[in-house]
């Protein structure tokens, strides 16, 4: 028996298969391997295949199985005779068959099928209706269908539910105004938001730009509507940031010039609202891409008040105005101090590295009259804060070179910040290089505690003050006490550094006083030091607050100068007098200098011809009687004894005048029950 | 400075004019206003007209005051509409006219989907 062919196998194993799956009712795989036949071969299987066919077909038309319709669509294509079942099967599988086909768009297919059906249409108006369906391929003319529409059936007053308005994404650029517009007036601004976000997500580049461009347009609009209510900020900063991305800085300027007023009203009511500073962030950063609104955003932010809990979004703030306006560098500045002032602890990192500040501080430096307006603009504790955080944030050398700089623009409020910077830069460089051998011994160590007369050391072993000595916290303590003592004096550059400023910093701070006599040996120029710091302080009152101020700072040298020329080209009143006699006599002023005071009082009021009956011109009375020049035990100077000045009174005029005002004083009684209580300790 | 002391809570509305950031336009807005209100006519008036001109003369209270201006909302959405409404409109027209076309061959594709033909 002669082998079969290689055809002839593939047509048996076909058979076998068409035969197996009909048995397991697999219509489709019984198709599939039908049609791998010849027509003619298929022939003997036809009658089954069709049956199985239409039971399949209706069953994928019932269960909705779109994709086993579709290849049904195509396998009768192929085989006609699928379709040559019993008539009323074969029929309804037409029928089936060609709304497939609609649905597919197959429109050839469904024309041919409906050439076999329109006759099994009873409703000549239902035909036209599908006939002008088929012709405009599925998007017909509403007048044509609707005739054909069975009547609505009434549900007792229910309407049928509508179907949701589908907002397809636009594909093209052209199409995003109609799709945004369309969204915009049919849905809630939320959802249109959604929507159209979904679709810039997905969009490319053009379509993506061109939908960022025409949200901002309707955020503008929603901004509006919502401008009295708490949203109006969310809104903003939706529209902000999409202006943002839509690299149409003109078209969207308005828009962000509307966030950015939205964002100003809620800026100084930050405070702990997390969620408003981060709208207000994103705002800012997006105000900061138009040149134009720069000093705008710069007024905002400046304006700002806050609490921990936003310090990182302000600071972020802060930084964007920092990138675009190195200008104002100076904000970060006064935000660093404002923070300190806040909070001693900060754990956000400041964006920024040494480098940064110097360079921020070399940028200042460059516009040292814009720098100063906007110190002017800071309230003189913030400004205080800034300078000192500016100089502190510089090296020596820069930090001096911005004090040099600054001065000639510098208002007076100005000019005190800066000289109480140079004060602090110097006092920190002297630190910085004091020699670091100069371990504190227990003997220095208890003299300096004695100095301090915060303990009483005299019963105290060594070996006691060895041990604290040798802990951590006697280590701080003598370095504190050993802070003076240890100040390296200024050379090299620094000192010539010091010199170009001193003489105008110099007037403003008593500390710089102190380093000016330490650093000139000259007694003629000391003298000139301390005429040049009373230039700036015209009354005895004032002077004699510096030296206090001196004494309590424990700068010797400057409180050793200002005593001697206390009175110095000074004729004060006698209000002015008594005030700087109690003043003085309350800070333990020596006899010798309550003297030279009191003689300048009791002058004054010789010179006045009169006395003001107040307490505090009869408790400086009562000190002049008490200190009266030469009432006190000294020796006898063996200097030759300077001329009197000649007064404009006569020296009897002059002695009737002092008795008079001596009769009116408080007995020595009086003063001495003031002096225990009201001197310092 | 004549306004120190003098706070004015809408200097462009003192000055008679809209929120602007024109330092030109201001000045020439404060001279037209000094025209009508001298310092010895109304020395109340004149010290709010110079308080409000040197909020506004000088870049940073100026930026300030543009910020905290109030915006005329009502002329602000009569604006938007003028330029945009139609359109919006046409747009919602056009959705609506084709979700109603789109109700109808549903219906129609479900009633075609219904429909059982007379067998031959």
């Amino acid at each position: 028996m002669a082998r079969p062919d290689k055809h002839q196998r593939q047509a048996q194993r076909a058979r076998e298969e068409i035969a197996a799956n009909l048995a397991r009712g697999r219509a489709a795989k019984a198709a599939d391997a039908a049609l791998a036949l010849g027509p003619s071969e298929r022939d003997a299987m036809m009658v089954q295949l069709a049956q199985a066919a239409a039971q399949d077909v209706e069953r994928a038309f019932n269960t909705n199985d779109t994709d086993a319709l579709f290849a049904w669509l195509g396998r009768v294509a192929r085989e006609p005779r699928l379709l040559s079942g019993p008539p009323a099967a074969a029929l309804r599988m037409r029928w089936v068959l060609f709304l497939a086909a609609m649905r597919a768009q197959q429109w050839p297919r469904a024309a041919a099928h409906w050439v076999e059906l329109k006759s099994h249409v009873g409703n000549a108006v239902l035909a036209h209706a599908i006939e002008a369906y088929m012709q405009a391929q599925g998007q017909p003319a509403i007048e044509a269908i609707k005739r054909a529409l069975e009547p609505e059936i009434d549900r007792l007053g229910y309407d049928e539910a509508r179907p949701k308005l589908s907002h397809p994404a636009p594909k093209h650029v052209d199409e995003v105004e109609t799709a945004c517009f369309r969204c915009f007036g049919s849905e809630p601004w939320g959802r249109c938001y959604e929507i159209v976000t979904g679709w810039i997500a997905a969009a490319p580049q053009p379509v993506a730009h061109e939908l960022r461009r025409t949200l901002v347009l309707l955020g503008r609009r929603e901004l509006l509507e919502r401008w009295d209510s708490p949203a109006a900020l969310d809104v903003a900063r939706i529209a902000a940031e999409c202006a943002a991305k839509s690299g149409s800085p003109v078209e969207s300027l308005p828009t962000v010039e509307l966030a950015l007023r939205v964002a100003a009203r809620s800026l100084p009511q930050l405070r702990s609202d997390r969620r408003k500073a981060e709208a207000c962030a994103t705002i800012v950063e997006a105000a900061l891409t138009h040149e134009g609104l720069q000093p705008l955003v710069e007024g905002a932010v400046l304006a700002l008040d806050f609490e921990p809990p936003c310090l990182d979004v302000v600071l972020r703030m802060l930084g964007a105005l920092m990138n675009r306006r190195p200008s104002v560098a100076a904000v970060f500045f006064t935000a660093k101090s404002l923070f300190g002032a806040v909070t001693n602890e900060i754990d956000t990192p400041v964006p920024a590295t040494p480098e940064f500040w110097v360079a921020a501080v070399r940028d200042l430096l460059s516009t040292p009259k814009a720098f100063t307006g906007f110190l002017a603009r800071l309230s003189p504790h913030t400004r205080s804060d800034a300078v000192l955080n500016l100089v502190h944030a510089a090296s020596f050398d820069l930090g001096m070179e911005l004090i040099d700089r600054l001065w000639a623009d510098a208002s007076e409020g100005i000019r005190e910040a800066l000289a109480l910077a140079a004060s602090r830069t110097i006092e920190r460089q002297r630190f910085d290089l004091r020699p670091r051998n100069g371990r504190v011994d227990v003997k220095r160590f208890r003299e300096m505690l004695t100095e301090a007369g915060e303990f009483e050391t005299a019963n105290v072993p060594d070996a006691a003050l060895r041990s604290l000595l040798n802990s951590a916290e006697g280590q701080f303590m003598a370095s504190a006490l050993n802070f003076e003592a240890a100040l390296a004096p200024l050379s090299g550059k620094p000192l010539d550094q010091w010199r170009s400023i001193c003489e105008r910093v110099m007037p403003y701070e008593v500390g710089l006083l102190e380093l000016a006599i330490e650093h000139e040996p000259s007694t003629a120029k000391r003298k000139t030091l301390v005429t040049k710091f009373w230039s700036r302080r015209s009354t005895l009152r004032a002077r004699a607050e510096s030296w206090s101020e001196a004494g309590m700072n424990d700068h010797v040298l400057a409180r050793k100068h200002l005593a001697k020329h206390l009175l110095d080209d000074l004729a004060p009143d006698s209000g002015d007098a008594a005030h700087a006699l109690n003043d003085l006599f309350v800070h333990r002023a020596p006899s010798r200098l309550l003297e030279r005071v009191s003689a300048a009082l009791l002058d004054a009021i010789a010179r006045e011809g009169t006395v003001a009956h107040t307490d505090e011109m009869l408790r400086a009375l009562a000190l002049a009687k008490r200190f009266k020049p030469g009432s006190t035990n000294k020796k006898p100077s063996k200097k030759k004894p300077k001329a009197v000045k000649k007064n404009r009174f006569s020296s009897e005029a002059r002695g009737a005048i002092l008795q008079n005002q001596l009769d009116l004083m408080p007995s020595e009684d009086d003063a001495a029950a003031i002096s225990p209580r009201d001197r310092a300790p | 400075m004549s306004g120190e002391g003098t706070r004015v809570d809408n200097p462009y509305a003192v000055l008679g004019i809209a929120p602007m950031l024109d330092g030109d336009a201001i000045k020439r807005a404060y001279f037209k206003r000094l025209a009508t209100t001298p310092p010895h006519g109304d020395p109340e008036a004149f010290r709010k007209l110079r308080a409000a001109y040197e909020t506004l003369a000088q870049a940073d209270t100026r930026a300030l005051a543009w910020l905290h201006a109030p915006v005329d909302r009502d002329a602000e959405i009569a604006a938007w509409e003028t330029q945009f409404r139609a359109r919006v409109d046409a747009a919602c027209a056009s959705l609506r006219s084709e979700s109603e076309k789109a109700r109808v061959l549903d219906r129609f594709v479900r009633q075609l989907a219904r429909m059982r033909l007379t067998p031959p």
